[in-house]
């Protein structure tokens, strides 16, 4: 008999599958697999055992041939074993060019190390530049409830655009820190039109007034940072850079908001000498 | 209150046919596998018996077999190898690669390799202590997963490592260590460990049978790049 509920339905944890063997597994489950298990372990032990079984009594087979001198069975036996090695051979043959086709040949990439902060940039498997870089420093902004982590993210990317004398676009909480630093209000004309500023505030400044941070418009002169991301940039991707800084003394360190910062010559070096659409590998 | 009739009885009681019957499958596959087992010495000892009998052409036409059946292992080997080998390069996604040949340890992403490690890559081995236990060790070698990855844990010296050095066997309680396998230890899912050279405990010498030892900076250099999943093909 089943186990009624307060609201008068069967409880299902009375509930019992419909034919035998169901049911004997629903009931008694961990018996059944044990069960289960232990009659697997006998036949692995009996199938590993009759191999090397077969195995040793082929061996004896063999000696017999030859001892007896049957020469159109050991032959017959020569053959197969001859068969077998070729086809094997084949197979790696056949694996051997796969692989030669897999690997690269001259294909450069650039490799992040995280843990130990420095760039390579490899090809033909040969380190040709290493140089040292600050990464993202793992430190929290909270703004309107969204925590952002400033931090390099891992994967694969690539080089998608190079820059001399780089113009930098703050992100919003370029301006939000800089307020919170200073003890600062915050008033935010992001979406306003580009030409809002225009007469009040300097270009490539941030605009403080009545005690306020103001969030320059998208597009806005005010917005356009000079210098900052020093003589050269790669883009790896939009929001994540290869740059060099104006605090060299970080690169090495965990100290950007997610950019790779690197000292001056290190990144002219990259920007002479990396191409556009170079695969990076951050990790 | 609710009616509650006790439903379940024993297994035995209740399904004799069914539990008696698996039973005697697993008593039959076990008595079988033990009767062929023991005929494996007498095929072993009738051939080398036959062997001691053979002129010395016929002994050379039976090692020329022998090794014909060693070259297709070893091509086998050769050929597992490589398949892991492209296992790799094709895997797009962060892995491990361990060369046993090198004896190097290889973070790669499809055809980078984005870091190299030198190994220590313990022998296989079989340690027999006098009491009659016995340790088997086989280096692996195929597709593997990380089960887990911890950073200098506290473990206690398997019994194993004083037997082979035929030292008494500490009390478990004494055996515990801090920072025993290293200050990173990754944990694959047939229970093989990747780990840095311990500064402290039995094992900071040597390494473990069939276990894999790199220096502590380059496991910090890859530790955080793997996860729990990450595959590892060794070959």
């Amino acid at each position: 008999m089943a186990r009624i509920s307060r609201t008068g339905v069967e409880d299902r944890r009375n509930w019992t599958p419909p034919g035998r063997l169901r049911r004997i597994a629903h009931d008694h489950r961990g018996a059944v697999v044990a069960l289960l298990l232990a009659t697997l372990v006998a036949a692995g032990l009996f199938v590993a055992t009759s191999a090397m079984a077969v195995n040793a009594r082929f061996d004896r087979r063999v000696a017999e041939m030859i001892y007896t001198r049957d020469q159109r069975s050991l032959s017959f036996v020569q053959q197969q074993e001859a068969r077998l090695t070729r086809q094997v051979a084949e197979r790696e043959r056949e694996l051997a060019k796969k692989e030669e086709e897999l690997v690269p040949v001259n294909q450069p990439y650039l490799v992040v190390s995280l843990a130990e902060h420095r760039v390579l940039y490899i090809r033909n498997n040969d380190t040709i530049f290493r140089a040292p870089v600050a990464i993202g420093s793992g430190e929290t902004l909270v703004i309107d409830g969204v925590t952002k982590r400033f931090q390099t993210p891992r994967g694969k990317m690539a080089i998608t655009a190079k820059e001399l004398d780089p113009v930098w676009v703050p992100p919003n909480w370029h301006y939000v820190q800089i307020a919170r630093k200073n003890g600062l209000g915050i008033v935010d004309m992001s979406d306003a039109s580009p030409g809002a500023l225009n007469g009040r505030f300097p270009p490539g400044r941030v605009p403080i007034s009545g005690g306020n941070v103001i969030i320059p418009p998208w597009g806005s002169p005010q917005r356009q940072m000079r210098g900052t991301l020093g003589v050269a940039k790669l883009e790896i991707y939009v929001g994540n850079d290869t740059h060099t800084t104006e605090n060299e003394n970080s690169v090495g360190t965990a100290a950007s908001h997610g950019c790779l910062r690197m000292l001056r010559d290190d990144i002219l070096w990259m920007y002479n000498n990396v191409p556009v659409g170079t695969p990076v590998y951050i990790y | 209150m609710d009616e509650t009739v006790p439903r379940r009885t024993g297994f035995r009681a209740e399904h004799p046919v069914f539990f008696w019957g698996t039973v005697s499958l697993i008593a039959l596959l076990v008595i079988a596998a033990a009767a062929v087992g023991a005929r494996i010495p007498r095929y072993n000892r009738e051939a080398d018996e036959i062997a001691s009998r053979m002129t010395a052409e016929q002994r050379r036409t039976r090692e020329e077999l022998m090794a014909h059946r060693q070259k297709r292992t070893q091509l086998a080997v050769a050929v597992l190898q490589r398949d892991l080998r492209i296992k790799s390069l094709e895997t797009r996604q962060r892995h491990l690669a361990i060369v046993l040949r090198d004896s190097m340890l290889e973070l790669r992403q499809g055809r980078a390799t984005l870091r190299r490690a030198k190994l220590v890559i313990g022998p296989d081995s079989i340690i027999r202590a006098p009491d009659g236990r016995s340790w088997r060790f086989v280096r692996g070698m195929g597709e593997r997963h990380i089960r887990s990855r911890q950073q200098n844990p506290s473990i206690t010296i398997p019994d194993w490592v004083y037997v082979s050095r035929g030292q008494p066997v500490p009390p478990e309680g004494e055996r515990r260590v801090a920072g025993g396998m290293g200050a990173y230890v990754i944990t694959l899912d047939d229970g093989t460990e990747i780990y840095s050279q311990p500064l402290a405990g039995p094992l900071k010498d040597t390494v473990i049978p069939a276990g894999f030892m790199a220096q502590s900076k380059d496991l910090a250099a890859i530790f955080d790049a793997v996860n729990e999943e990450t595959p590892v093909y060794i070959y």
